[in-house]
């Protein structure tokens, strides 16, 4: 708790450093323009599918590529992000 | 990959000054024409196309349907159509390999053009009607017909390949077109004049024979004309996992006609094309960075990234991102637009 209050006191909106936050904020972004996309098609085609399916899931073999298909827009994203200098330079972390 | 990402657009957006080839309508001009349909196991699909053919306005042709080391009914049931147009042919082999059947089949082909088609496709009634219109011209020696997406409302997935192909695929083949260059062939709608191929010496047994061919043709400086009036409905994988494993065979097919074809000329923007597969590893190299950049950090192994590269790489990706909100209007499709971030996501591996 002591080291969560510290941290808030050196990252102003949230207790994560950098290279915590921005990964977890990328990843939610990403799940939920899938996850909303696929709301969407279902809703425009009247499709009868279950959710999983629509996302192209049927077996587990499908969901580690679909997994993979994240970790790497990911990846890919916070290369541009880091890259830019949208981040700040990292603060020295806290000992 | 700046390069890369650059080519791309450059095509993409010469796409813009594409105009279809003239289509001259010669009423004397009758030819028989062949189509090619190598099957393996596809007793599911197979009398959908056969019907969608036998149902054409242009009556002149032959159907030729190789049922390749199928275990399951495809020949018989492409047998039980009666039409004196239709021959069916069982073909048992040790290799296996889309060419062996599509050679076995151009040995009873009997017209002038022969037409290459998937089991798995569907084409509209004037399909062949519309492929006579573009060989009443004598100069045209091939041509590729738009490739379009049978299962897009299937799944987000199909629906992403769908995209990949109407923003992509077609504005990159019209691109070509209008430099100059010849279109690529797409594996499925291809037409060429039954005297070319032979010349060529027909398909050779590669993971992408289409490839292959479509190099041969180059090197004897034919072009491919795309016939964006000439379509062809394709099945496309509806799961991450047979779509990736379609995926690995043409990257691992791509490699190995480039390792067969590397030393044989070729014009520069095909060997930019043949070269492509290298461009990726970049894109992952960047990630790999990307992830290692906070460990880097902590260890007090700074490192820096050259900004104007990554200033110009994140230009051209906006630059293709309104260039396929402009495709997806001017095809009246602007429902499309929604789907264009999960489209961007995908084709980060796709």
């Amino acid at each position: 708790m002591k080291k969560i209050a510290k941290r808030s006191r050196i990252y102003f909106l949230f207790p994560y450093p950098p290279h915590i936050l921005y990964p977890l904020l990328l990843l939610s972004l990403i799940i939920l323009i899938f996850l909303f996309t696929a709301l969407f098609f279902k809703y425009e085609r009247g499709n009868s599918n279950p959710f999983l399916s629509l996302l192209g899931i049927e077996t587990t073999k499908d969901f580690l590529f679909f997994l993979l298909v994240i970790i790497c827009a990911l990846f890919v994203l916070l290369v541009l992000i880091l890259s830019l200098g949208f981040l700040p330079s990292t603060p020295s972390l806290p000992a | 990959m700046l390069a890369i990402s650059f080519t791309w657009l450059f095509i993409l957006l010469s796409s813009l000054a594409f105009k279809r080839e003239t289509i001259k309508n010669s009423p004397s001009y009758s030819p028989l024409i062949s189509i090619l349909i190598p099957a393996h196991n596809e007793e599911r699909v197979i009398l959908d196309i056969l019907n969608d053919f036998l149902k054409q306005t242009w009556r002149k042709f032959q159907l030729v349907v190789i049922c390749h080391n199928c275990s399951d009914r495809t020949f018989e049931v492409a047998s039980s159509l009666r039409d004196e147009r239709l021959k069916v042919i069982e073909l048992k082999t040790r290799e296996a390999g889309k060419a062996l059947a599509l050679n076995e089949g151009l040995k009873h082909c009997e017209g002038d053009i022969v037409v290459q088609m998937d089991a798995d496709n569907r084409v509209p009634p004037h399909f062949l009607q519309r492929i006579i219109g573009y060989f009443s011209n004598p100069k045209i020696q091939a041509i590729q017909a738009r490739l379009l997406t049978k299962n897009a409302d299937f799944n987000l997935l199909t629906k992403c390949q769908q995209l990949e192909y109407d923003l992509f695929g077609m504005p990159f083949w019209e691109g070509r077109m209008a430099l100059g260059l010849s279109c690529t062939i797409g594996g499925t709608g291809v037409v060429i004049r039954r005297k070319i191929l032979e010349e060529v010496g027909g398909w050779e047994n590669e993971l992408i024979e289409d490839f292959d061919l479509y190099c041969k043709l180059t090197q004897r400086g034919i072009r491919v004309v795309y016939a964006p009036d000439v379509e062809c409905y394709d099945e496309k994988p509806p799961y991450w996992s047979s779509l990736i494993i379609q995926r690995a065979r043409w990257i691992k097919g791509h490699f190995k006609i480039l390792r067969k074809r590397m030393f044989q000329p070729f014009p520069l923007f095909d060997i930019i094309y043949m070269l492509s597969p290298f461009f990726y590893f970049p894109w992952y190299l960047c990630a790999l960075i990307t992830a290692l950049y906070f460990p880097f950090q902590r260890l007090g192994l700074g490192i820096t990234f050259w900004f104007p590269s990554v200033y110009l790489w994140l230009l051209s990706l906006i630059a293709m991102y309104l260039f396929f909100v402009y495709r997806a209007i001017s095809q009246k499709e602007p429902r499309d637009i929604i789907y264009l971030p999960v489209f961007f996501l995908f084709s980060f591996t796709g």
